[in-house]
């Protein structure tokens, strides 16, 4: 029953003329361009029912000539995800272009504090053009503020942005200082500078596909950790996301409350890696076999695939997985696979995430470029990166396990808790074709049959130094395990981990090479 | 005996010599450690040490174990070395009994351009061929020109369709003149080809010939192969559905002459390639015992290892033709590690299940079982599967039953290839040519009408389980130790 | 909470049909209605009951919207996308087939000889090279007519499976 009494119908109207704004004409727009509406992505992001808006009816008075909405343009508040608090904003793209102004700004900031506060996950539906040009500075200020408070959650409470629109110029910084960037085929772009004044000032002619869209960030830059299909699956996956975190720093991540499903197949586990050493494999199979089933969740996939990173559960403890990939530049260490796999260490550290690390590495990768772009302090990031993470570390050597990169993945002197090989481990300072090269240089040189001799050689090399054994005799390598035992191995590993806790002299931060 | 093979045909050696007393021996190899075969010979030698795949090639090393193992003979299955005059020469040189014939006659016969020769000698009907071996590109156009196209060019040396090219018309001729002779060069070590008349769509008919010492020989009859997918066979039964009384006796008669013709001392096969016409060409003869032995061995009743072994000792053949019989049909179907719906591209790795059903009309030589690996290095043949019965009608409905009640996964499996094949109608009246899987099998693997429906119900099942699993996951929070609350609270 | 709860979807891949869910044991594929029944005790092991015949089919991987089951020996890759899904992005009009077509190596082996040039006109089932791979020469031949834009490999060198070998540009050709 309506309440004609002069204060609820001034109550109610101004209710339904704001719902107005995001009616027909607005959900219309988003979808002729593909995109969902605001409310259609918050209720497909959000639990059924949950959502409570905050600054529902702030509005802009300055001199712009679009008219003036309740809500300037973004769309803030809280509800939760499976049944765990987590703030929100979404941006309208169809107010002013999604534009931020100086409310607008205001608003998310209110929303992080908020989150700080409270210490939940933060998560932006970003889907603007940028900095609103009429109201000049303070469009700029607005961001500046949204940063800053980004800067002050990091690792403190996990921060989300899912690109479902294009984000340029400003608008692409503070997801750029979040924890995980999301984006969806086709309708999300990010860029710096847009086309028009790439073509103006560089004479490139260039489309938003091609200079931000979502295959470019997956692939060539990193910049997005996760690229899906469609808004749907993107929303349906943050949430899945979610149940992998903790709600903020000074928690661990969620059990899940049923039966951890084991993986049906570690018979298959010694088969996986070939008898020859230098044919590739999937190391996804082997972290298939060993976590528990369907758990894996992969993140950066299609950048640096010479490396594997993801969140997966054991015996339902979440655990920060590592992987060298044997089948993509023979699992090598470069430039791009350091750094994607630092940050992540960093992230799981920030929020107790156990880490698991699945060696196979030949070496870093060689070559002029790698060293002119600077391998040496992008590989010093991952040393930096495990060696500081105080979280429960735990490496399984499968293959080989060469050199400095050795030393990087998490080895027992640099810190890993518990190291465990495989039989076919090969740990030594190098590979045994270059190994015998320069010890018996002379020999090979004078010999009438170099490749037989050298054939012989390495197979002796193979046999007596680059095994696990030397480095188990000696405490390198905690224990030498059969493939399938791994999973019952680790398990038992991390549940006596489960009280480590480092003590550290204070400092304001390491000097971590960036 | 030493058995320098592997897989599937060193088990059936193995058995046979068993059955006759023989002490087995087979090698141990770095690509193939875990194999079923090497559980099925009295002692097992390690070659391990020989990494680079190739040690079944490796006569020095075969020989010189051999000699270390005090072996009286050597048997070398099919493929690998079983062609190779060399290693015929080499044992013969050290007193080892080499389970073949002689190193003259492998030679020979292996010679395709010499055992035509031999053919035409014994008025055995041959195709128009180049007069000499091609060594280069211009003699492989001038002899296709002679000849006239369609031609197949050939490596001399060759066999199991590799180093073999068709070639309709001139333009295409030098291109794949180099591709034959690279790929007989680096299967065979041996780059020489020749060109042959190329018959369209023949059929592929072969006669078991078994001959000893003595100067007898006699004809087994003949093996229908004419299912081939890029000149590999994949399918054998006999007798043939095409082949009359007559034609069988005429083929049989020359396979004989040619036996005869070059004192032939062991067992082989005489390949027939037969137009429509019941014209028949000899094409080449292989001088050891073939993957499809068995369905011989069906219909005849003969153990055809047993008779190999016999021979190669000197025993004089007790068989005589008149005790040749043919006893009802018999089909062989060779499951490929290969996938089908990918163009039957080789897959590797761990099988997960092998079930065939046993009846006492299907036999099953395998090389594999479950929890094996298939290396990726060698032949992709996991099983033959040889049905036996009254007539040709009863055999496919065996094979029929067979093939729904056999279950293999975790590699990819060329069963469903033959689902598709015994459900062609063509083949089952016994109309097809070797053209036939190219051109008469449109999908080369068999999908019943409901498994569409299937898929997309399990489909959307899965997909639907995995939505509503991000949806309503239920968590709970991780219980942190007093430990670490204590202690974390005084940092 | 699925946005736009919806029962229609479209399934492409080894299989290209629209379907809606009637009810847990009906489906309506293509505007047929099928009866169908479905069940699993594990979510990889399944009997689905398609009118009177009962078939087995195991669920290989499933990764967002995309599943491949097999059945009976037979793989099957199916993506499914919900009706709204498929609407929204028909007014993208996005093309999704690629005018690039990357030709990788089926297998893993070496190749032998590169048949042809940067720059070279290829018609579909031209010969681009020649794979060493399982002891048999394999030809490889371009899907596409087109232009050859990249070649990232030379002869003799070792290449492993689903490299990719040769680009092939299709722009520009008229199909």
């Amino acid at each position: 029953m309506t309440d004609n009494r002069k204060a609820y119908k001034r109550f109610a109207n101004r209710e339904a003329d704001r719902l107005a704004q995001y009616g027909e004409n607005h959900i219309n727009k988003q979808h002729s361009k593909g995109k969902l509406s605001v409310y259609e992505r918050i209720n497909g992001l959000l639990d059924k029912g949950s959502f409570r808006e905050i600054d529902a009816f702030v509005k802009s008075n300055t001199k712009s000539t679009a008219k003036a909405s309740y809500g300037d343009g973004v769309v803030c508040g809280y509800g939760e995800i499976n049944s765990r608090k987590v703030i929100i904003y979404a941006q309208d793209a169809t107010y002013m272009g999604g534009s931020l102004g100086r409310l607008h700004a205001k608003k998310i900031q209110k929303a992080q504090a908020l989150a700080l506060k409270m210490g939940h996950p933060i998560i932006g539906l970003i889907d603007s053009g940028g900095a609103r040009i009429q109201e000049g500075v303070a469009s700029l200020a607005g961001y500046g503020g949204i940063f800053y408070n980004n800067v002050q959650s990091s690792g403190i409470i996990p921060q989300i942005s899912i690109i479902l629109g294009p984000a340029a110029g400003g608008a692409v910084y503070s997801p750029a200082l979040t924890d995980f960037i999301v984006m969806v085929k086709h309708t999300s772009c990010m860029f710096v500078t847009g086309p028009e004044v790439v073509k103006e000032v560089l004479n490139q002619k260039t489309t938003f596909e091609e200079l931000g869209g979502s295959e470019v960030h997956a692939a060539k830059s990193g910049v997005a950790d996760l690229v899906y299909n469609d808004e749907e699956h993107a929303l349906m996956e943050v949430r899945r996301l979610l149940s992998y975190l903790p709600a903020n720093n000074t928690e661990h991540p969620p059990l899940v409350k049923k039966e951890a499903i084991a993986p049906g197949k570690s018979a298959h586990l010694p088969f996986i890696i070939p008898d020859d050493p230098n044919k590739p494999y999937d190391v996804l199979e082997v972290i298939n076999n060993i976590i528990d089933s369907g758990t894996f969740n992969e993140i950066g996939e299609k950048y640096a695939p010479n490396i594997v990173i993801g969140l997966g559960r054991l015996n339902n403890q979440v655990i920060g997985i590592v992987a060298n990939q044997p089948k993509v530049m023979a699992g090598t260490l470069d430039i791009n696979s350091s750094r994607k796999a630092a940050r992540f260490v960093r992230f799981c550290d920030n929020f107790n995430i156990p880490l698991l690390v699945f060696e196979d590495v030949p070496g870093f990768m060689p070559g002029i470029e790698q060293e002119h772009d600077g391998v040496i302090s992008h590989g010093a990031k991952l040393l930096f990166a495990f060696a500081e993470a105080t979280v429960p570390k735990i490496t399984v050597i499968l293959r080989k396990a060469y050199g400095g990169a050795y030393i990087v993945m998490n080895s027992k002197s640099m810190g890993g808790d518990f190291n465990f090989a495989w039989p076919t481990a090969e740990i030594a300072v190098m590979g045994p074709e270059g190994a015998v090269n320069i010890l018996h240089k002379k020999e090979l040189l004078k010999a009438e049959d170099a490749a037989a001799l050298k054939a012989q050689l390495t197979n002796k090399y193979r046999e007596e130094i680059a095994n696990p054994h030397f480095a188990e005799e000696n405490g390198y390598i905690d224990e030498v395990i059969a493939p399938e035992s791994t999973r019952n191995v680790l398990i038992s590993a991390f549940a006596l981990l489960e009280n480590k806790l480092s003590v550290k002299p204070p400092r304001k931060h390491g000097n971590i090479p960036l | 005996m030493l058995i320098v093979n592997r897989g599937e045909i060193a088990i059936r050696i193995a058995k046979t010599a068993k059955r006759m007393g023989i002490k087995t021996y087979g090698l141990l190899t770095a690509q193939d450690p875990n194999a079923l075969y090497l559980e099925r010979v009295d002692e097992i030698i390690d070659v391990s040490d020989d990494n680079m795949g190739k040690v079944f090639l490796n006569i020095e090393r075969l020989i010189s174990e051999a000699l270390a193992h005090n072996i009286d003979a050597i048997h070398p299955g099919y493929g690998f070395l079983s062609e190779n005059p060399e290693i015929a020469a080499a044992c013969h040189k050290n007193n080892i009994l080499f389970i073949g014939p002689s190193a003259e006659i492998i030679s020979l016969m292996g010679d395709k351009e010499a055992a035509r020769h031999q053919a035409e000698h014994a008025q055995v009907p041959v195709l128009p061929a180049s007069k000499t071996v091609i060594t280069t590109p211009q003699e492989a156009i001038a002899a296709a020109d002679e000849i006239g196209y369609p031609v197949i060019i050939k490596a001399v040396a060759g066999g199991g369709g590799k180093g073999m090219r068709i070639v309709k018309a001139e333009k295409e001729l030098e291109r794949m003149y180099r591709i034959a002779s690279n790929e007989a060069l680096s299967a065979f070590g041996n780059a020489n080809v020749f060109i042959e008349k190329y018959l369209e769509n023949p059929r592929h008919i072969e006669i078991q010939v078994l001959a000893d010492k003595h100067g007898n020989a006699i004809s087994l009859y003949e093996r229908e192969c004419s299912i081939q997918r890029k000149h590999q066979k994949l399918f054998e039964e006999a007798p043939s559905a095409f082949i009359t009384e007559e034609l069988r006796d005429k083929l049989s008669k020359d396979a004989v002459q040619l036996c005869h013709q070059v004192k032939y001392d062991h067992i082989g096969t005489v390949e027939f390639l037969m137009d429509d016409h019941g014209q028949h060409y000899f094409m080449e003869m292989n001088t050891r015992i073939q993957v499809e032995h068995p369905v011989t061995e069906s219909i005849i009743g003969i153990d055809l290892i047993e008779q190999q072994l016999l021979v190669a000792q000197g025993y004089a053949l007790r068989l005589k033709q008149e005790d040749i019989i043919i006893n009802g049909w018999a089909m062989e179907l060779r499951i490929n590690a290969e996938d089908v719906q990918a163009n039957f591209s080789p897959d590797f790795g761990v099988i997960e299940k092998k079930e065939f059903p046993r009846y006492d009309f299907l036999r099953c030589d395998s090389g594999f079982e479950a929890g094996r690996v298939i290396p990726d290095c060698f032949d992709s043949l996991i099983a033959k599967l040889i049905i036996h019965g009254r007539n040709r009608k009863e055999v496919i409905e065996k094979v029929r039953q067979v093939l729904a009640e056999s279950t293999l996964s975790g590699v990819k499996n060329t069963l469903p290839f033959f689902k598709a094949l015994f459900n062609h109608p063509e083949f089952l009246a016994g109309d097809y040519n070797t053209s036939f899987i190219e051109t008469k099998l449109n999908k080369p693997y068999h999908t019943e009408p409901e498994e569409e429906t299937a898929a997309i119900a399990i489909a959307l099942h899965a997909y639907l389980n995995q939505v509503s699993a991000f949806n309503e996951e239920h968590l709970e929070n991780k219980p942190i130790s007093t430990w670490k609350q204590v202690r974390q609270s005084t940092l | 909470m699925t946005v736009n709860k919806t029962n229609q979807f479209i399934v492409s891949g080894s299989i290209n049909s629209k379907v809606r869910i009637d009810s847990p044991t009906a489906l309506t594929i293509d505007d047929t209605k099928q009866a169908c029944a479905i069940h699993t005790d594990d979510n990889q092991n399944y009997l689905v009951k398609v009118g009177n015949k009962t078939i087995r089919g195991e669920l290989i991987s499933i990764k967002q919207n995309q599943c491949t089951i097999s059945i009976n020996g037979n793989t099957y890759q199916l993506s499914i996308d919900n009706q709204h899904v498929v609407e929204r992005k028909k007014h993208l009009g996005i093309v999704e087939e690629l005018t690039i077509t990357e030709i990788k190596a089926p297998l893993p082996g070496k190749v032998c000889e590169v048949l042809i040039s940067e720059e070279s006109q290829v018609a579909a089932g031209d010969p681009l090279f020649t794979l060493e791979a399982m002891k048999m020469h394999n030809e490889i031949c371009s899907p596409v007519a087109g232009v050859v834009t990249k070649i990232l490999v030379k002869s003799d060198e070792t290449v492993s499976s689903d490299q990719i070998l040769i680009e092939v540009d299709s722009t520009d050709i008229t199909p």
